[in-house]
This record gives structure tokens, sequence and C-alpha cells, in this order.
């Protein structure tokens, strides 16, 4: 494989996923979906990380070593954020975002 | 350009935009669907695709490990998680905040800028043939980053003690009366 697709292309469709992701990270109430669009934040940031490696330095691999950690720092973000949330909603009652305001100024 | 090459090109920019669809219209549907069980749903199939666009980037290994902790992983996590506080996710619930009008206009000129910025920008593409994923992953992650290698064991356990210590009843010690 030659590689037919320009990394302009890897790049414009991470950009759009992670402005998607953005997007929900702002709107979403429930603390659960920011979750999840913050891991279409980070897939989207890890297809940059891949793409460079293959396109501008295919010998070192270093944007896959990145892209691996970057992996495994998120699942150490998931699996804390869920447990945060499930706790917030044992105390409080609610996961909506917009409702956990104690600490708000 | 030979037929074979030629084909081979449109089978590739086939493939490569039949994906992006999927992921893109799939991560909408996470940020935008009212029922989170199928925004979870859908979120496995962005990640899905996003395995399958490290294939196309000769990174076996990395779609792999996105397989294997993200569709194995954080997907079946999110969605006990979700199963837990279910009672939340009804359909009578607002699912957006007030400032989806202002989180809209954020998120245009944040693409704007990055077409902007893709416009403008050079890069030296080089046409080396790509390492070896599988091989090349291993040799480095052993040698050159062994120390964030470990660094990311202990941040994994230490995430999952504090995961257990967050999710465990106020007093582990009485049991219920």
């Amino acid at each position: 494989m030659t590689g037919a697709v320009p990394l302009q292309a890897y790049l414009l469709l991470s950009a759009v996923i992670f402005t998607v992701g953005l997007y929900g990270v702002l709107v979403r109430r429930n603390a659960i979906a920011v979750l999840m669009s913050v891991e279409l934040m980070l897939n989207a940031v890890n297809i940059n990380m891949a793409a460079f490696s293959r396109f501008i330095t295919p010998q070192a691999i270093t944007g896959q070593i990145f892209a691996i950690f970057v992996i495994t720092v998120a699942a150490a973000e998931a699996v804390v954020g869920i447990a945060l949330v499930i706790s917030i909603y044992r105390a409080r009652d609610t996961i909506f975002v917009d409702k956990i305001n104690i600490m708000k100024w | 350009m030979p037929k074979n090459e030629t084909v081979s090109f449109f089978a590739q920019w086939a493939i490569f935009a039949g994906l992006s669809a999927v992921m893109i219209l799939a991560s909408w549907c996470v940020v935008s669907l009212k029922n989170i069980v199928h925004a979870a749903l859908c979120l496995a199939v962005t990640l899905v695709g996003v395995a399958g666009i490290y294939i196309f980037l000769h990174a076996e290994f990395l779609a792999a490990v996105q397989i294997l902790v993200y569709v194995g992983g954080v997907i079946v996590l999110v969605l006990f998680a979700v199963l837990l506080t279910q009672r939340l996710s009804g359909h009578a619930i607002r699912l957006s905040n007030e400032q989806a009008p202002a989180a809209f206009f954020v998120c245009a000129s944040f693409m704007v800028g990055m077409l902007y910025v893709l416009r403008k920008a050079e890069f030296h593409r080089s046409f080396v043939k790509p390492a070896s994923s599988v091989t090349e992953t291993g040799k480095q992650l052993l040698t050159t980053y062994v120390l964030p290698f470990e660094v990311a064991s202990v941040l994994l356990i230490a995430a999952m003690i504090g995961a257990i210590y967050f999710i465990q009843k106020e007093n582990p010690g009485e049991k219920k009366q």
C-alpha cells in the first residue's frame, strides 16, 4: 500500500472528531456523556499521532508509542472518572453536571 | 499509472471515505442521542472506526490495543456506569444545557481555525518504507521508553486503587444492620 490518502485527510478527520467531542463536553448534562465525549477527543488526538508517525517519520515510531501512552492514561482517566461519577450519584442522587454545583463560587 | 494501482488508489480512498463518514456520524450520535445507552454504543462504533484508521496507517499494534482497551474495556465500563445510573437517562429529561449556541459558536470557530492551519501547513512527507509496527513498538517500549512504560504501570495501579476507594461504601467495616 503506497498510501493514496494524504496526511491532510487524516488531520481533517481528526479535527472534525475532536470538534464534535468538544461540543459534547460543552453541551452534555450527563456526566457519563461528558466522559464519553472526552474519550472522543482523546481518540482524535491519537489519530493525529499515528498519522504523523506514518507520514513524517515512518522509521521511528515515536508517534505510535505516544499514542499507546495516551490510551493508557485515557483508560485510567475513564476508570477514575466513572468511579467519581458513581460516588457522586450515591451521595447526591444526580449525575447532571449543572446540578453538581456545591463548589461553585 | 498502471491499472492495478489506479484501482488500489480508488479503493483506498473509498475505504477511507466510508470509514470517516461512519466515524463522524457515530461521533455526532455520541453527543446528540437522547438515550445514553445508544450513545455509548455509537461511541463503540467510533472507536472501532479509529482502529480501522490505525490499520490504514500501518499501526497494527495500535489497532489491537485500541480494540482491547477501548472496545473491550472502556465501553464495558461506560455501559456499566450508564446502567448503574439508568434512572436518570429517561427520555423526558433535558439532555443538553442552555449553552448550546455558545458551545456551537466555540466549536465552529475552532474548526475554522483548524481548517485555516491545515490549508497553510506544509509537511515534509517521508517516503521511507514504514517500520514493522509490532516489532519496533516492542523494541522501543523496552529500551528507549522503558521508564514511561514502568510509570504507566504505576499509574494504572494507582487508578485501580483510587477507583476501588471511591466506589466502596462509606463504612466498609460496618455491615448493614
